[in-house]
């Protein structure tokens, strides 16, 4: 059963990397259309990330465009892959 | 008169969906065949006159997600546009299915936003109902170096972009005319602008669409490629920080063969809204 400390990390990064800032800049309560400017196709795409880094461990789901579409903040990201690396929806 | 029944039936839907729709993963939006169109709302505009015709116009799609994985959306999709108080009335009813496959990885720098569309379609024009079909496959590229789609610039100004092409393949048949096709490929060009984006929160939208087109084949061909373009400008103010509800004014200038609009200008005021995220 992963743990959320090390997902966050993980998701984190890929965020950083998207939006285009440092890792330390992106906050959980940031919002990922308003304040880190990703547009719905951007965030659509991020269901192949995320759904890799939740199929590194063995109970891991995937992460569909949609539910990555509607993703609104960075906190609900980690929660959606976090979920589905242990397996759950 | 079908298209109104068709408007009331489908806003009665949406009305009686509202508890469901969540479930199903119902989108509402302006255009499921025009990826810069697919994130925008519905749009209605209607006006009485106290001594003339009553006009109005809508453009609106819906599709139900299918089959969705973290690369695949498929689902059914119904659209219509129908304008009667231009200059040359648009009437474009779009029965089908649409897919969204996304290639690549983004974290890793390259993805791609493809869309395909399968369609029948109904199109009215100068008193001639042509019945047919439209096939589409259109690719956004999202490269982490470009920042395409991407609100940039500081909160004062922000800016995002998205380019687009593709190739269509429309066929069909007026009542008592030859069945006619033609294959042509498209550019387009989509950017918004959010003036005092967070003062605003977002609610003011300034958007501004460029798409051509070039045929590469006609079954009736005439010795000439066409081209034809459409340039329209958009300002938007949403009523709720969901983006759900707003009105807008929009020119246009040009013609869309996809949809039926026949070449002209217009200026337009209208109420706009949406449903779900939009498809994806």
């Amino acid at each position: 059963m992963p743990s959320r400390a090390p997902i966050k990390l993980k998701v984190l990064n890929v965020i950083a990397a998207i939006a285009h800032r440092s890792k330390d800049s992106v906050q959980e309560s940031q919002t990922l259309d308003g304040d880190l400017g990703l547009g719905g196709t951007v965030r659509a795409a991020l269901a192949v990330p995320f759904t890799r880094i939740a199929r590194e461990y063995p109970e891991g789901k995937r992460v569909t465009i949609l539910e990555a579409r509607a993703l609104k903040t960075v906190q609900e990201a980690i929660d959606l892959v976090h979920a589905r690396a242990n397996g759950v929806g | 008169m079908w298209a109104l029944r068709f408007l009331v039936a489908m806003l009665l839907v949406l009305s009686t969906a509202e508890t469901s729709w969540s479930e199903v993963k119902l989108n509402v939006g302006r255009s499921a065949s025009d990826l810069n169109e697919a994130g925008e709302p519905a749009r209605f505009h209607v006006t009485w006159p106290k001594d003339a015709t009553t006009t109005w116009s809508f453009d609106i799609a819906a599709t139900a997600a299918g089959l969705v994985t973290d690369r695949l959306y498929l689902g059914p999709t119904v659209e219509y546009h129908r304008h009667t108080q231009i200059d040359s009335p648009q009437d474009a009813f779009r029965l089908g299915a649409t897919s969204i496959l996304v290639l690549g990885d983004i974290s890793r720098g390259a993805a791609a936003h493809v869309q395909t569309l399968a369609a029948y379609q109904r199109q009215a024009a100068n008193e001639t109902t042509a019945h047919g079909v439209l096939a589409l496959v259109a690719a956004t590229p999202l490269l982490n170096s470009l920042a395409i789609d991407r609100r940039l610039g500081p909160d004062e100004f922000k800016v995002r972009w998205r380019p687009g092409f593709g190739l269509e393949y429309q066929g069909g048949a007026s009542t008592g005319q030859a069945f006619s096709s033609t294959l042509r490929g498209n550019a387009k060009l989509h950017l918004d602008l959010f003036p005092a984006d967070t003062y605003l929160r977002r609610r003011l939208q300034v958007a501004f669409d460029f798409e051509g087109w070039l045929d590469f084949a006609e079954s009736q061909d005439d010795g000439s490629l066409d081209r034809r373009s459409i340039f329209s400008s958009s300002a938007t103010v949403y009523l709720d920080e969901g983006r759900r509800f707003g009105a807008s004014v929009e020119y246009v200038n040009g013609e869309n063969p996809r949809d039926g609009l026949e070449k002209q200008a217009f200026l337009a005021a209208a109420f706009v809204f949406r449903l779900g995220d939009a498809i994806p």
